[in-house]
């Protein structure tokens, strides 16, 4: 197997365990870890050995790169804890096959707002907009909002789901509006004089109990005797409590005379009631009517789809057909074939309804609630197996983890009916349902939640970049929206096509909007902001490096920081972030250099005299140098502080460039580390968790076939699809590694 | 399409003299007196020390610039120094720091697979003993949105660490309401009850059956699904149907309680206050103002006596430029590297933050109870996690304690205690006073000393 390596420190080879790793290690952990001490990684004499205690190894990279180990005072240089982490990684990496295949275990995760939203829609027809009631989902893993372990489900959020449930079947059921009309009889059955009027005294009151099945207006109609005298007036009561007054003219017309008053109820059991004021009032009925405004289409259409009756229609057996219902329904929701008992059960909420007498719609609206806050359609839980090892998915968790990968939805119609029927194992047929997904515009919200995540993006013009008046002129919440949507347009047309993965890197093209031409001060005749393709003159902002998201998100405020850059690029494109500064060093500040005259960049070469910056820094900054012919907010600029601006920078490798046109050739030699790095974090999107140590084999072979297959995007997206651990589980995996000994504490000063 | 009524809509300029009637006869059994409230209110990125701690030795003290704004207060507060949480030294800025300001746990570095801040939060201890006794156990309330993704240049690691300071056990955090709107209509609504509309009578045994049956039914339900579910599979890890299970518990715990008169504090009169409107306020001194106010009516309706607040979260980068001369964000003013023109406007930003205190104090102060003012029946902790926002040290933390807690604090002076005293002894000296019986909590070596 080939290993590509960015080549600037230690190459994975045997021999630089036993003549460089070892001795380092040897020397700065030896004291505390020999071979007899409980962390004994030192037993490993070669690097073969190292595979019986691989966990224990990545430990050691992690505490290492973190500066957790070795305790202070170290004398460890930062040369060498580089060399260390890094040769670590790539051997652990290199022999990752060697212990087998790895599929993770079952996985059991909340739908985050995006999924939830999606599933609504695609489940009922109805665009909620969650986000504004939800909290926030968590981010973690690989750094994707997709990750099971930081979906909490805080009780805040399960109430949000209890009235969000209610609101939604609220929004697509149509209840008949409530008209009921009681007979003064049935009010007073005490009353033993015959006609259909019944007297109340001033003072006394006659009232009913009334369900009402909606929050709202209610017209609450009095019918009364005609009376000669004088008018008559009534007071109406809710709950015993007085809700207004009504007036019934003298001599209004022959017979009985009404008259109507309109009070506010909420959904619930009620009391209404007629008080009769200074005179005896001779009633006939009371009337309730629920005042309703007129039903929408979409509203109709939703109900129509749910029952596939009109609203208002009853159907002949309720009972039956509710059952039908529920039973369609919960088969969608869960997005699985469902047991008789478990619709059997709904169907008992909807009995429970139908006792007291609801109306159809509602028995059938209480039944759907509880669906909508169940387990099986708020989570993706998957069942373990039962048998040990690597164990196949069933085909309806293979069509959830397929939907929600590449459209954050549950499975359509197809999907659904491939798990069915069993054929969705077949890799013949997964693959052609990747390749349909991808078709299908939905795939869509893959590019934009993937790139907005990964790059970092999605922040900008919220959390990077603050409306300021300097720049008001041409950098608008507008122009925000658009550069944040560069990216995806990009991602989208290379799925869309399947280009290569490496236009991300060096795309001669991209998509943009008449604003951001203005932005970007170029000299192109595009009108209009709508995106369109457009190729770039010269090869300056090609692939992301060139675009004002990233170029934005890597800069201090009003100022341009090679450091941040060039550790967006390590980290960010090609997974090898440098170690953390050590604690408690202020970020460097540009105003001492505004003050000297210098450029930001001689300033950050004063720094790196200092031999211990110095090892990160020449990895970092020379890369942001390349970057510096873009300022803060990513536009073009040819000087800093009234100096030329001096965009050369050499690699610690030898490689030398000048320019981002060069500097993206030097960095394009690490394609291959690009993709893998690329590779697992669509992974991670797609599984949903940290990849482990054990994951690293299937990213290898993942990679090997990618490159083989000429970098295409969609063989990326479907060899994961095919991959072991997207269509497996393992029942004795666990969903994190062994967590890492707590570091010893540092000594505390004495009292 | 026609837009039903939503609770929301009844709730919309009825403002909070509609509910009393409900809150008065939900306490069917009314407290004789008010009861101890403590409040949690983090700043994030520190301070400037001198600017801080007054010089000097003694109980009293001359006000330094950044409590200026909280000198017509002075005899309200304590000031505490010394005070420091030790599993934060040596470490990162602020991702190990800000989830256990109120914890004093050892935050694992992690990318977010298996998130642990080692200890649960005082809000949420308290919570755990006292939480029936209020509609709402706690209440957490904040300004920003959790950050995402990894901190790599910071070490690796989950941002969201730093977006919580209250946490329900080491792995699980409370998320905050940061929406106004969805902040206040959370006090006025309990999972049982639809809506305190006009007329509606809760006492009535058959209204409040008819409304709690449903989403009992409903809820008993699906914990079955979710029992059976977790019968099925079980993995070693953490599982999600737990959390699932729990949370549902905790909706149906909060409807049972609710079902029981629960024994409240019932103020007489009205605090008026709008509704917000829906969404974030345009403005951020708005919005904290709202959430401020928000927090005082969760305090005058005795919907919680336990509550949280963040100004911000950790590394939060809100633009200060509505204060004169500031320009830029929170976090990058912190790193000011003592420049003089830089750390002016940090301190003004830090002193803004004063002012809001004071604002919050001041309104507490003015709300009468029954004879004694809210203040005096309340225990608040302000402060941050960093001394020097520059420098990130965790030693002697700038705090200050607020309220008389019923005659238990003894404010109008400085506390000065042992240096590097646990801020956990501080927390079980509140803990205490909240009536829970322990004699440990975090890393305390003991109740701090000289609160009374």
């Amino acid at each position: 197997m080939i290993i590509f390596t960015i080549g600037l420190w230690l190459a994975a080879t045997p021999e630089a365990f036993t003549q460089t790793v070892r001795p380092v290690l040897e020397q700065n952990c030896g004291a505390c870890h020999s071979a007899k001490s409980r962390v004994n990684f030192l037993k490993a004499a070669t690097a073969a050995d190292i595979q019986a205690q691989r966990g224990l190894w990545r430990n050691v990279a992690t505490q290492i790169r973190n500066r957790t180990m070795p305790p202070a005072p170290a004398k460890i240089t930062e040369a060498e804890r580089l060399d260390v982490a890094h040769w670590i990684d790539d051997r652990l990496r290199e022999t990752a096959c060697d212990a087998g295949s790895f599929a993770g275990p079952a996985l059991v995760k909340r739908l985050n707002r995006r999924e939830y939203r999606n599933t609504i829609r695609d489940l009922l027809g109805l665009d909620l907009a969650v986000n504004e009631v939800f909290p926030a989902d968590g981010t973690g893993g690989e750094g994707f909002d997709t990750n099971g372990e930081t979906l909490y489900m805080p009780p805040l959020l399960m109430e949000r789901y209890l009235e969000a449930a209610q609101q939604i079947l609220d929004r697509v059921i149509i209840t008949p509006p409530l008209n009921r009309t009681i007979s003064a009889n049935a009010m007073r059955p005490d009353y033993t004089g015959t006609g259909p009027r019944r007297p109340v005294l001033p003072g006394d009151i006659i009232s009913v109990p009334l369900t009402v099945y909606a929050d709202g207006d209610y017209e609450v109609r009095v019918l009364q005797e005609r009376s000669d005298q004088h008018p008559l007036t009534y007071t109406v009561l809710l709950d015993g409590k007085e809700a207004g007054t009504g007036t019934i003219p003298r001599y209004e017309s022959k017979g009985p005379n009404g008259a109507t008053r309109v009070v506010r109820v909420s959904k619930g059991s009620h009391t209404f009631g007629v008080r009769a004021n200074e005179y005896p009032l001779e009633i006939y009925s009371l009337t309730l009517t629920q005042r309703v405004g007129e039903v929408s289409s979409e509203k109709r259409a939703a109900h129509y789809r749910l029952f596939q009756m009109e609203s208002g229609e009853t159907p002949l057996n309720p009972r039956v057909a509710a059952r039908r219902l529920i039973a369609r329904f919960l088969r969608q929701a869960f997005r699985r074939p469902v047991t008789d008992a478990e619709v059997d059960r709904l169907v008992a909420l909807y009995d429970r309804a139908a006792v007291r007498d609801d109306p159809y719609e509602e028995r059938v609206k209480l039944a759907l609630k509880a669906v909508l806050v169940s387990p099986s359609f708020l989570l993706r839980a998957e069942q373990p197996s039962a048998k040990p090892g690597i164990q196949p998915l069933t085909d309806h968790e293979l069509a959830n983890r397929l939907s929600y990968f590449l459209w954050s939805t549950m499975p359509d119609a197809e999907l659904a009916s491939l798990a069915d029927q069993g054929k969705l194992q077949d890799a013949k047929v997964l693959a052609a349902q990747v390749e349909r997904l991808l078709d299908d515009p939905r795939s869509r919200v893959f590019a934009n939640s993937f790139i907005g995540q990964w790059l970092g993006t999605k922040d900008v013009g919220g959390r990077v970049a603050p409306t300021i008046n300097d720049v008001a002129d041409f950098y608008t919440p507008e122009v925000a929206a658009d550069l944040r949507e560069e990216p995806v347009m990009l991602l989208q047309h290379i799925i869309g096509e399947n280009r290569s993965l490496l236009d991300l890197l060096n795309a001669n093209y991209t998509y943009l909007t008449e604003r951001l031409v203005r932005f970007y001060q170029l000299d192109l005749p595009l009108k209009g902001n709508v995106f369109q393709r457009v190729q770039w003159p010269d090869d300056r902002r090609a692939g992301v490096l060139g675009m004002g998201a990233v170029l934005a998100l890597t800069s201090s405020f009003k100022q341009t920081s090679p450091v941040l850059r060039g550790a967006w690029v390590l980290d960010t494109l090609f997974g090898t972030p440098v170690p953390p500064p050590p604690p408690d060093i202020p970020p460097l500040d540009a105003t001492g250099a505004r003050k000297q005259k210098i450029t930001l960049r001689q300033k950050l070469l004063q720094h790196r005299e200092n031999q211990t910056c110095a090892t990160c820094h020449n990895l970092m900054d020379p890369i942001g140098f390349g970057l510096e012919n873009f300022d803060w907010m990513g536009r073009w600029r040819t000087q800093d502080n009234g100096q030329p601006i001096d965009s050369a920078g050499a690699l610690p490798g030898g490689d030398r460039f000048n320019g981002p046109v060069e500097l993206r050739a030097v960095l394009l030699k690490r394609q291959d580390e690009f993709l893998r790095h690329l590779t697992a974090k669509v992974m991670g999107y797609a599984l949903g968790r940290a990849l482990q140590d054990a994951d690293h084999c299937t990213v290898q072979q993942l990679v090997d076939t990618v490159v083989k297959d000429g970098y295409r995007a969609r063989t990326l997206i479907r060899e994961i699809a095919l991959s072991v651990p997207f269509r497996h589980s393992q029942a004795d995996a666990r969903l994190a590694e062994p967590p890492a000994a707590p570091p010893k504490r540092q000594k505390l000063p004495e009292k | 399409m026609h837009k039903p009524i939503s609770r929301r809509t009844l709730l919309r300029g009825t403002g909070v003299a509609l509910t009393l009637p409900w809150l008065e006869v939900m306490a069917a059994d009314k407290l004789a007196e008010p009861p101890l409230r403590a409040a949690f209110m983090f700043m994030p990125n520190g301070v400037n020390p001198l600017h801080w701690t007054p010089p000097g030795d003694g109980d009293d003290y001359e006000m330094t610039p950044h409590l200026q704004p909280l000198a017509g207060l002075k005899n309200d507060f304590i000031l505490l120094e010394n005070l420091w949480n030790k599993n934060a030294v040596g470490r990162n800025g602020h991702w190990p720091k800000d989830p256990i300001w109120l914890s004093g746990g050892y935050v694992q570095r992690t990318t977010g697979s298996d998130l642990d801040v080692g200890a649960i939060s005082l809000d949420q201890k308290i919570a755990q003993h006292r939480g029936t006794e209020t509609p709402l156990p706690t209440f957490e309330l904040g300004i920003d949105s959790p950050r995402s993704g990894i901190d790599t240049a910071g070490g690796g690691f989950a941002r969201i660490y730093g977006s919580f300071i209250s946490w329900r056990d080491p792995h699980t955090p409370v998320p905050k309401e940061i929406v106004p709107q969805l902040a206040f209509d959370r006090l006025f609504r309990n999972p049982s009850i639809s809506s305190a509309t006009a007329g509606l009578d809760p006492s009535s045994p058959a209204v409040m059956a008819s409304l709690q049956r449903d989403d009992t039914s409903v809820l008993d339900l699906v914990l079955e699904d979710a029992k059976r579910l977790r019968r099925q599979g079980s993995t070693a890890d953490r599982n999600k149907l737990d959390e699932y299970f729990e949370s549902v518990r905790s909706v149906e715990q909060r409807m049972e309680a609710a079902m029981r008169p629960q024994k409240r504090w019932i103020n007489q009169g009205k605090l008026p206050m709008e509704r917000p409107a829906p969404g974030i306020p345009a403005t951020h001194a708005e919005h904290v103002k709202l959430m401020l106010d928000i927090l005082l009516l969760s305090f005058w309706t005795d919907t919680t006596r336990v509550a949280t607040f963040m100004f911000g979260d950790a590394q939060t980068q809100q633009d200060y430029g509505f204060l004169p001369g500031v320009k830029g964000g929170f976090h990058s003013l912190s790193h000011h590297l003592n420049e003089e023109a830089k750390l002016a406007q940090y301190e003004k930003v830090v002193t803004w933050h004063s002012a809001q205190m004071a604002y919050f104090l001041n309104r507490m102060k003015s709300i009468d109870e029954g004879g004694r003012n809210m203040l005096d029946s309340s225990m608040v902790l302000y402060g941050s996690t960093l001394k020097d926002g520059n420098r990130h040290d965790p030693e002697n933390l700038p705090l200050l304690l607020a309220g008389r807690g019923k005659g238990t604090l003894r404010p109008g002076r400085r506390l000065r205690a042992p240096v590097l005293t646990p801020l956990c002894n501080l927390h079980l000296a509140l803990l205490q006073r909240m009536g829970i019986k322990e004699d440990r909590f975090g890393d305390s070596t003991g109740v701090l000393a000289g609160l009374a």
